[in-house]
């Protein structure tokens, strides 16, 4: 029952919002930023004339509604209008401006232009939909925010940002926690990982190409460590990482991993966007008090006075 | 000067409905069971299914096997009760809340792809089509087009031929010169090669990287009427 009672605490109990307000800022800055680079092709991937016309839909969609308020338009004028608002709630989102409005405009956007174009979804882009929707139930606008600065300026927030439930950051590091430990468990099933040699194959592949490394990197005994410190790292990120001493290690770990795949793999976005969700993994007062140490290093930065916690819990 | 707020607790209804939603997010993510344990508990693999065929009876297996093969059949079940019902579906469908994990796996791919088309016009003149190539592009470049291998790996293999006639489509699109000169014929190419295992022999100095082989996997006679609408 304590540890029932614990966990209850931990899930539905009251915190600082700081780390759902600066997720909220990163998080929106990254997605404003994948969408401007999808943008480049907008003809390609959400048009008549492009690669997946409207009609593709309905197979694709396999009897199922999808949400999609692009799914009968075929007018491009009227789908450039929509990416444009969808950017702009991203933009929005990542200032906190309108918070509550933007960021749920954003979920819905996103959520609209994955469905009207399923095929050039990578997972980094399944991941930023399943994080918006977690922001936009959050009180993601209660800290760092525009909104937040100009209550303040008509004095009506108090000085530190109101504890609220961390229900929604619970949610976003349990959801962290299912993408390491399912991918694990879907690598257990596969002979490569089992016998050392997975990660031979992806940097061979011409299409994934990016910066050089050494030539040890493909060869023995370095392909067998690399394949099993990937799994390692993945079950740690889904399990050790709710240990407050390991944590930081851990994330040190997946830091690392995703850092060495973006070098040598050409994956756009995905280890940004996997590692700012990173950031759901420290509470609201350990962000605010990281804050105060940077401000104390940078005096520059004592005007900004954004980001504080209520206490130190 | 603001009023502070109260902490009234989490009401009963959101907190069932976080539990559902990360049970749900959890039993839509995991991998589907193993064929074999799919066979053991008697029923049809997705293809079986497809195909209309009975599956062969396969040889009980022992309690401690039973035991051994918990979690795919957990995994099984979960398929057949969670993943396949209606509520479970329309929940992580429609909503956009559907997601896989399965990043380089089971296995990581070991099939080098890219495609490109060979493109016919009226007045005869045969030209090669390039779609973007990622190892053809700067580093930059490739950053920002990485979408087309992307869209490649989940349209080139056969199980996915229904999106093909609009690819196509695209080409010729793509390919006229305002010349009125139109495409009449499409033909994509897949060129393919097959990384090699390294294993049990470590890769060594001097190891040759396998050619690309080519194979012509659609040929689509261009729909000239919508084509003049669309350039128009």
């Amino acid at each position: 029952m304590k540890v029932l009672r614990a966990f209850h605490q931990w899930m539905f109990g009251y915190g600082s919002p700081v780390t759902m307000g600066l997720f909220r800022a990163v998080f929106g800055s990254i997605v404003f930023v994948n969408l401007a680079m999808v943008a480049i092709d907008f003809e390609a991937w959400f048009t008549e004339v492009g690669y997946v016309p409207t009609s593709l839909l309905q197979r694709w969609n396999a009897g199922l509604a999808r949400f999609d308020l692009l799914e009968h338009v075929t007018n491009p004028s009227v789908t450039a209008a929509f990416y444009a608002l969808t950017m702009l709630a991203a933009l929005m989102t990542a200032l906190g401006l309108f918070t509550r409005v933007a960021s749920i405009a954003l979920f819905i956007g996103v959520t609209s232009l994955h469905h009207r174009s399923p095929d050039i979804l990578h997972s980094g882009d399944t991941l930023m939909r399943a994080m918006l929707f977690f922001i936009a139930i959050a009180p993601s606008g209660a800290a760092c925010s525009l909104d937040r600065l100009f209550a303040r300026r008509k004095g009506t927030a108090p000085v530190e940002p109101a504890e609220v439930s961390l229900w929604p950051q619970r949610m976003m590091q349990i959801q962290l926690a299912i993408v390491y430990f399912t991918t694990v468990w879907h690598k257990s099933f596969g002979e490569w990982w089992l016998n050392g040699t997975a990660t031979w194959y992806p940097p061979q592949l011409d299409e994934f190409d990016r910066f050089p490394v050494p030539s040890f990197f493909d060869q023995q005994p370095f392909i067998m460590a690399s394949t099993y410190s990937t799994l390692l790292i993945e079950l740690a990120m889904a399990t050790l990482v709710f240990a407050r001493p390991l944590r930081k290690w851990v994330l040190l770990a997946g830091v690392l991993l995703h850092a060495g795949i973006e070098y040598r793999m050409n994956i756009p976005l995905f280890g940004l966007i996997i590692c700012a969700c990173y950031l759901a993994h420290y509470e609201g007062f350990e962000v605010a008090a990281w804050w105060e140490r940077v401000k104390k290093r940078v005096p520059a930065l004592e005007r900004v006075q954004e980001v504080k916690a209520p206490s130190a819990n | 000067m603001a009023e502070p707020v109260k902490k009234k607790g989490v009401h009963w209804a959101v907190q069932a409905w976080v539990f559902l939603h990360l049970f749900l997010v959890f039993s839509w993510t995991v991998p589907d069971p193993p064929e074999r344990i799919t066979r053991q508990a008697g029923f049809q693999t997705g293809a079986e299914i497809e195909q209309g065929v009975e599956p062969p009876t396969a040889p009980k297996p022992s309690f401690a096997q039973t035991v051994k093969d918990a979690p795919n059949y957990y995994l099984l079940y979960n398929r057949l009760w969670i993943k396949n019902a209606d509520p479970a579906r329309y929940y992580m469908g429609f909503s956009g809340f559907w997601q896989a994990w399965n990043m380089f796996s089971p296995n990581p791919a070991n099939v080098d792809v890219y495609i490109d088309a060979i493109v016919e016009y009226q007045n005869g003149e045969v030209v090669q089509f390039k779609y973007p190539v990622m190892q053809e592009l700067s580093l930059t470049e490739r950053y920002f087009k990485e979408r087309y291998r992307k869209f490649v790996e989940n349209t080139h293999l056969d199980t996915y031929s229904y999106k093909w006639p609009p690819i196509a489509q695209r080409v010729a699109y793509l390919s006229y010169r305002g010349d009125g000169n139109f495409p009449t014929k499409v033909t994509l190419r897949r060129h393919f090669k097959t990384i090699p295992p390294t294993n049990p022999i470590p890769p060594v100095e001097g190891y040759i990287a396998p050619e690309y082989k080519t194979y012509s996997f659609f040929t689509y006679m261009v729909d000239i009427e919508k084509l003049q609408r669309q350039v128009r």
